[in-house]
């Protein structure tokens, strides 16, 4: 047996992990094709080479960097948030049926609500900074953890269940060692699902009140009529997307290393 | 005798591709009339008199002249008049002049039929002319950035200026604020519908004049709805509002700074109508109609400013008493390109723009 | 059905909350507690709802908006599902596209809003073009993740029992997969409720985004609330729905739990 250290083994886990870089050749496809399609200047569906000035123009501005980093911290902010919040909620809906019931139609009342609503009445509470702009973000990117969360916990195997009855295991004991380990990969999907969600709702906050980041200077390029830097601007937040993204399949990947299998209680 | 009629929607080139067709199957043809938009060609086989092609020419060219002339009085009258025209509005008082052209039958007086469209956004709709609208409003920077980034459009008719006796427009703070000016605003928060719109343009215009660099300030973008509720919580230091916001904000106490547009000029173009270029050029006819009409409407309001006020109150459902209180906008309909040249340099001045534009290409030149 | 059933089958605990909420944004209104202007009590807001249902208004634009709903939904189930579906399936089919989802999930659907009105105006194409790709990755990511999550012994059942290709697809990966794509089908129908309310606000003048905006910019805020909650309700029966015919689909745990 040949020992390997422990880092090795990580990063080979994470090259697993990763989507294989010629991913990307549909889209590197289509970009060639409208380039070489329309080659000439157009207000509105500007070739590809014209996205790259439009996108230099706006960092020798000085722009980009700072909305990049505002978008960032409050994507990674959000996402954090959202996670603990959906699977605090998600894990209490899902171990206590009766109590889902109950507050399950406000949670759906609110769920619906488009975040173009929520944000007049959480400036109204919140102002015009950070703060309101995570609660929006928070509250729109709940949704896919907690469902998830919620209905693997309802799904948890009842043989497991049994296991914890015959352990007489205490409430909490019975979280930790039986439910959660259960539910996490469920988790993580929802988080997965939660990432580009978080994304285009920091985006969408960022466009609709034009506070500090990538949103801002894409509605702000969109109204000068600069198409060619919002196409830019969209290929960079695609990228940006990719890069979270992979960042967190690696995560993922590291830290299912050792999980058990999943058993489905549906089929047996 | 065999007597063909041939009907075709009026198109001059296929008419007479079909004057040659019915030629050679042996028609003598005549009789190109065009009612309701349809050309009528009466064709005749075999003479009628011994001359086939004059006389049956002329005897057939009369029967045809009859029937075009039947057709036509039985055809409603303006269906073969009017030009159909689709012009988009925002439910603002800025726009009153054009509802009250459709509502009073001014346009279709003037040849016009009209189709009006609401919609919220201005920024969107240089990219519909000439697909889903002939007119569209528009303001001077807005023009002035979608020419400069290639966009085939054109103001072809003036709505709305801005002049000292008239302000529908204010910067507002709260009454008990400590700012007085504009020279106070350096580093405080300023709430504005738009970022990059003509109230915004022109704010950060006074505030340059003043001496305060325009980067100081905190601009986020608040509906004019919610600007009360942001004054009054602190949330923001000053508000950018029109009118009806800004007449009910002052009535609640609230003190106005003065008239942002104003630190452009005393009389500073506003508001006007723009199109694509090439229908423009091609529809000086529709124009004039337009800017015609659009002044009738202007006498109508002056000389019956109730019923005004009721179409006002139809056309942006505001409530029965904000609507009494709002101000006329004072309209101008013909348009001056030296009034566009001055905001091309405060553009240019703020940065906004990097190249200049010649403003005789802004507006259309009608002869 | 007994009124006895019937009134056991309503959600009571769920009614009770909400109402139990109502009374108190009321009672925050009306002590002074809550004063904005451009927060009305629900009793104001109930009054404009009426106001509204009595002219109309309310009737078409909430059709408008289930029109554009399920179109976008169904498109994306149709695309989304079977695509998932071979996503998961198929190890070379994820090598070559993965990355490019990957690239185009985070856009935000709004972006294309002026796209869209270029190439539609203001129509109901323009919301679909809103709506449509945002709500597609849902439903496929959820399909993908659930066909790949399916335990290997599964795949050795189907084996033993030498059951043909669809056999395998209908009664082993079929069943497994259902309850992630069922998640996925309803996180995309809240989304495209969501979205198509949002190309409705910044785009197509109609439907009840229209509404919301018209209302605001009207100065009734008590319309435009009564046009927010109607969007909250009808999440809420879609998504009642959609929970209803996945209890059908495929009944939950809760019978291997003995309850009833």
């Amino acid at each position: 047996m040949r020992y390997t250290r422990a880092w090795q083994q990580y990063l080979k886990l994470s090259v697993a992990a990763l989507p294989p870089a010629r991913g990307l050749l549909p889209l590197v496809v289509l970009l060639g094709a409208w380039q070489l399609l329309q080659s000439g200047k157009s207000p509105y569906f500007p070739p590809p080479s014209d996205w790259w000035n439009g996108l230099m123009l706006l960092s020798k501005s000085g722009r980009l960097y700072p909305a990049l980093s505002a978008t960032t911290i409050t994507l990674l902010l959000g996402l954090v948030l959202a996670a603990a919040v959906g699977t605090g909620v998600g894990l209490f809906i899902g171990v206590f049926p009766r109590l889902s019931r109950a507050i399950g139609p406000l949670l759906e009342f609110l769920r619906a609500i488009p975040p173009p609503a929520i944000i007049p009445v959480a400036i109204l509470f919140l102002g015009y900074d950070e703060r309101m702009k995570l609660t929006v973000v928070v509250l729109a990117a709940i949704w896919p953890i907690l469902l998830n969360t919620s209905s693997a916990a309802e799904r948890v195997h009842p043989l497991l269940l049994d296991v914890a009855r015959s352990f007489r295991l205490s409430a909490v004991d019975r979280m930790r060692l039986i439910i959660l380990p259960s539910v996490v990969p469920a988790i993580l999907l929802g988080i997965r699902v939660a990432l580009p969600v978080t994304i285009v709702v920091t985006l969408l906050v960022e466009i609709l009140t034009s506070i500090e980041g990538i949103g801002a200077l894409m509605i702000g390029a969109q109204r000068n009529f600069q198409s060619s830097q919002v196409y830019g601007l969209l290929v960079l937040i695609g990228l940006f997307g990719l890069l979270v993204n992979n960042i967190f399949a690696v995560f993922e990947a590291i830290l299912l290393r050792r999980w058990p299998p999943k058993i489905q209680s549906e089929n047996f | 005798m065999e007597v063909g009629f041939f009907f075709w929607p009026y198109n001059r080139a296929l008419v007479e591709n079909l004057a040659d067709r019915a030629d050679r199957c042996g028609y003598d043809m005549i009789g190109i009339a065009d009612t309701r938009k349809e050309a009528v060609c009466v064709g005749f086989k075999g003479g009628m008199v011994a001359q086939k092609s004059k006389l049956s020419r002329s005897l057939a060219g009369l029967i045809a002249g009859v029937v075009c002339i039947a057709a036509e009085f039985t055809a409603p009258v303006t269906a073969a008049k009017l030009t159909p025209v689709r012009a988009a509005y925002i439910p603002v008082v800025s726009w009153l002049p054009a509802w009250v052209a459709k509502e009073k039958g001014i346009f279709e007086a003037n040849g016009l039929d009209v189709t009006l469209s609401v919609t919220q956004n201005l920024s969107v709709l240089p990219a519909t002319l000439g697909r889903q609208f002939d007119f569209a409003p528009s303001t001077p920077p807005d023009l002035i950035k979608a020419v400069l980034a290639g966009i085939d459009v054109v103001a072809v008719a003036g709505q709305g200026i801005e002049t000292k006796d008239n302000p529908s427009t204010h910067l507002i703070v709260r009454k008990d604020s400590a700012i007085t000016g504009m020279q106070d605003l350096k580093g405080k928060v300023i709430a504005t519908p738009t970022l990059g719109a003509i109230i915004h343009v022109s704010v950060l215009h006074g505030l340059k004049k003043n001496g305060i660099d325009p980067n100081s300030i905190r601009a986020v973008e608040v509906p004019f709805p919610n600007m009360p509720d942001q004054l009054k919580a602190g949330n923001v230091d000053a508000v950018e509002a029109l009118e009806p916001f800004a007449g009910q904000l002052l009535a609640a106490g609230n003190r106005s700074l003065g008239d942002p547009l104003l630190s452009v000029s005393d009389e500073v173009l506003y508001t006007f109508w723009i199109s694509e270029s090439k229908w423009a050029t091609d529809n000086h006819a529709v124009i004039e109609a337009w800017i015609a009409s659009l002044n009738q409407a202007k006498q109508f309001m002056d000389a019956n400013p109730e019923e005004a006020r009721a179409i006002l109150a139809k056309y942006t459902k505001l409530p029965e008493a904000v609507v009494q209180k709002i101000p006329f906008v004072t309209y101008r309909f013909s348009l001056d390109p030296r009034d566009f040249a001055v905001w091309v340099n405060v553009l240019k001045d703020l940065g906004q723009i990097t190249r200049s534009v010649d403003e005789n290409s802004l507006v259309v030149k009608l002869k | 059905m007994d009124k006895g059933r019937l009134i056991a089958r309503i959600n009571w605990p769920g009614t009770t909350v909400l109402v139990f909420g109502g009374l108190a944004w009321e009672a925050a209104v009306r002590s002074g507690l809550l004063e904005y202007e451009y927060l009305p009590a629900p009793s104001a807001i109930a009054l404009g709802w009426g106001e509204l249902a009595k002219e109309g208004i309310l009737g078409s634009d909430i059709a408008h908006t289930l029109i554009s709903v399920a179109i976008g939904w169904a498109a994306a189930m149709v695309l989304g599902i079977p695509l998932g579906f071979l996503l998961g399936l198929s190890a070379t089919a994820r090598r070559y596209c993965l990355a490019s989802i990957e690239v185009l999930r985070p856009m935000p659907g709004v972006a294309f809003a002026p796209v869209g009105l270029l190439l539609f105006g203001f129509s109901l194409k323009t919301e679909m073009v809103v709506t449509i790709l945002p709500v597609l990755w849902p439903v496929l990511v959820n399909t993908m993740g659930g066909i790949t999550g399916i335990h290997q012994r599964l795949y050795d059942v189907g084996r033993t029992f030498r059951l043909s290709r669809k056999d395998t697809i209908l009664s082993i990966i079929l069943p497994a997969a259902m309850p992630p794509i069922v998640v996925g089908a309803r996180i995309s129908l809240g989304l495209a409720l969501v979205l198509a309310v949002v190309a409705e606000m910044v785009g197509n003048p109609e439907g009840l985004g229209y509404g919301i905006v018209r209302e605001q910019q009207a100065l009734q805020p008590d319309r435009m609330f009564a046009y927010i909650v109607t969007v909250g309700f009808i999440g809420i029966v879609l998504n009642a729905g959609m929970l209803a015919v996945a209890e059908a689909l495929l009944p939950t745990s809760r019978q291997l739990r003995g309850e009833p």
